[in-house]
């Protein structure tokens, strides 16, 4: 018998009993529901996607919410820093000399929309007596990167009807029709003494630390110190604000007086302008313009 | 026949159910003999069958490869393994020993010729019965025979050619 007979007689003869049960199986269950699955796959990932953008956006918010956008200084003797968002909120309010320390310490105006901010200050300083019939001055500077975010807090002080009560000064470095710190030739020696006088005079403090014996002494007149002809930085500009506890706003007023008054000439006449009342300087200012 | 199930796949995927009855038809006994050495019962054999088609169905969109025969065969014996392990801890005496399992003895031979195949199929080792039975009865090809008793290649063809030798001899003096 050859191989090929016997393998006939056995496909013939045996064989594995195994049923077919492919009737048993419903495909119902998946090969439908796994369609509508697809679906939801598409569904899912458009969720995904929406949700990234929600994220991005909600990023974008918080970016925008806390990033300083506007500063705005307000001296109404308290001298105070406000640091506004893209959207006009209060993103954090600084104090810049004592008064404004006890001035601000209960004020909680993170967030507040800066109108109601200034009707909070307006109502604070009233009940302090900072405004008084004959003195209700304010000296405001807006300092914003571009002019029309400037222009819009403008817009938003002008609106405040109980700030507008007050007799306002405003100062701005992209605003031409507010008052030009721009001043005289010798503009940028004279800072510079007072900031070489101020470096001077911490490195005396330092020392007097160490057992020194210090005391301040004012010079008075302006031969007494030597005169940089170094251009004074904004960042040197800021600090010489800082040294003096007054805002920027405040010591660009106080130079364009000492710039053009000839009733002040030394640098203790400059200290004594940088700590005379907002309602005094604005009123040699209005002299002077 | 691999390119038609892949085919079949395609047309199941895209809602054509009649292409699943292909499927089965062109794989359950392979799935079968798969099960069968581990569970050594027919009908869960049958059972593991049926699993693996449903397996199969729930990962059909997610399945991706191209080769659907060792997929499935391959989810088969996982199955039949893990129905085993349950077992095994209900009744502690069963071995998963494949070697010593034979098809034929789930083979039913009609009385007329089950003398000539019982004794010329008795000639040959269990791995050699096997082989011969599931290339000449079965009609695999020696790849699937190899996908379904997990052997190499090599081996199942060098098996099958020794079966042939010691069956040729055995029935060379038969009528």
């Amino acid at each position: 018998m050859k191989l090929k007979e016997f393998n006939k007689i056995l496909n013939n003869s045996a064989k594995f009993n195994i049923s077919n049960r492919s009737e048993e199986i419903s495909l119902d269950n998946y090969v439908f529901q796994h369609n509508y699955k697809r679906k939801n796959t598409l569904k899912t990932f458009a969720l995904t996607l929406s949700s990234i953008i929600l994220v991005l956006m909600f990023s974008f918010y918080l970016y925008y919410n806390s990033t300083p956008y506007v500063v705005l200084t307000i001296d109404i003797n308290p001298s105070i820093e406000v640091k506004l968002n893209r959207f006009n909120r209060v993103i954090e309010v600084s104090s810049l000399n004592d008064d404004a320390l006890n001035f601000i310490s209960d004020i909680d105006a993170k967030r507040m929309p800066l109108n109601d901010f200034l009707d909070l200050i307006y109502e604070k300083g009233l009940e302090e007596n900072y405004f008084t019939d004959t003195k209700a001055n304010a000296l405001i500077g807006i300092y914003g990167s571009t002019f029309s975010s400037e222009n819009k807090v403008l817009s938003l002080i002008n609106e405040s009807s109980k700030i507008n009560s007050l007799s306002i000064l405003y100062h701005s470095e992209n605003q031409e029709s507010m008052f030009n710190i721009d001043s005289g030739e010798n503009d940028e020696s004279v800072l510079s003494s007072i900031i070489d006088y101020y470096n001077n005079k911490s490195s005396e403090i330092v020392s007097s630390e160490y057992g020194g014996d210090y005391v301040l002494e004012v010079p008075n007149t302006r031969d007494s110190i030597e005169f940089s002809t170094l251009p004074v930085t904004e960042e040197e500009f800021i600090d010489l604000a800082n040294d003096l506890d007054i805002s920027i706003t405040k010591l660009n007023i106080v130079r364009f007086i000492f710039e053009n008054s000839t009733d002040y000439t030394t640098i203790s006449d400059f200290i004594e302008l940088a700590n005379s009342d907002i309602s005094d300087l604005i009123e040699l200012y209005s002299t002077l313009e | 026949m691999n390119k038609s199930l892949e085919q079949y796949i395609v047309k199941l995927k895209n809602g054509d159910s009649d292409a699943f009855n292909k499927i089965y038809e062109l794989t359950y006994r392979k799935i079968y003999f798969v099960a069968l050495p581990i569970l050594r019962d027919q009908s869960l054999a049958e059972d593991i069958v049926q699993d693996t088609y449903l397996k199969f169905l729930e990962k059909l969109y997610s399945y991706k490869a191209n080769n659907s025969q060792a997929y499935l065969l391959t989810i088969a014996r996982n199955l039949a393994i893990n129905e085993y392990n349950r077992r095994k801890k209900i009744t502690r005496n069963i071995d998963l020993d494949t070697k010593t399992f034979s098809y034929d003895n789930y083979l039913e031979i009609s009385l007329e010729n089950k003398e000539l195949i019982v004794s010329a199929l008795n000639i040959l080792s269990i791995d050699e019965r096997n082989i011969f039975l599931l290339h000449n009865l079965e009609h695999l090809t020696h790849r699937e025979i190899s996908l379904i008793t997990n052997k190499p290649l090599g081996t199942v063809t060098w098996t099958y050619q020794q079966a042939i030798k010691k069956m040729q001899k055995h029935l060379k003096g038969m009528m």
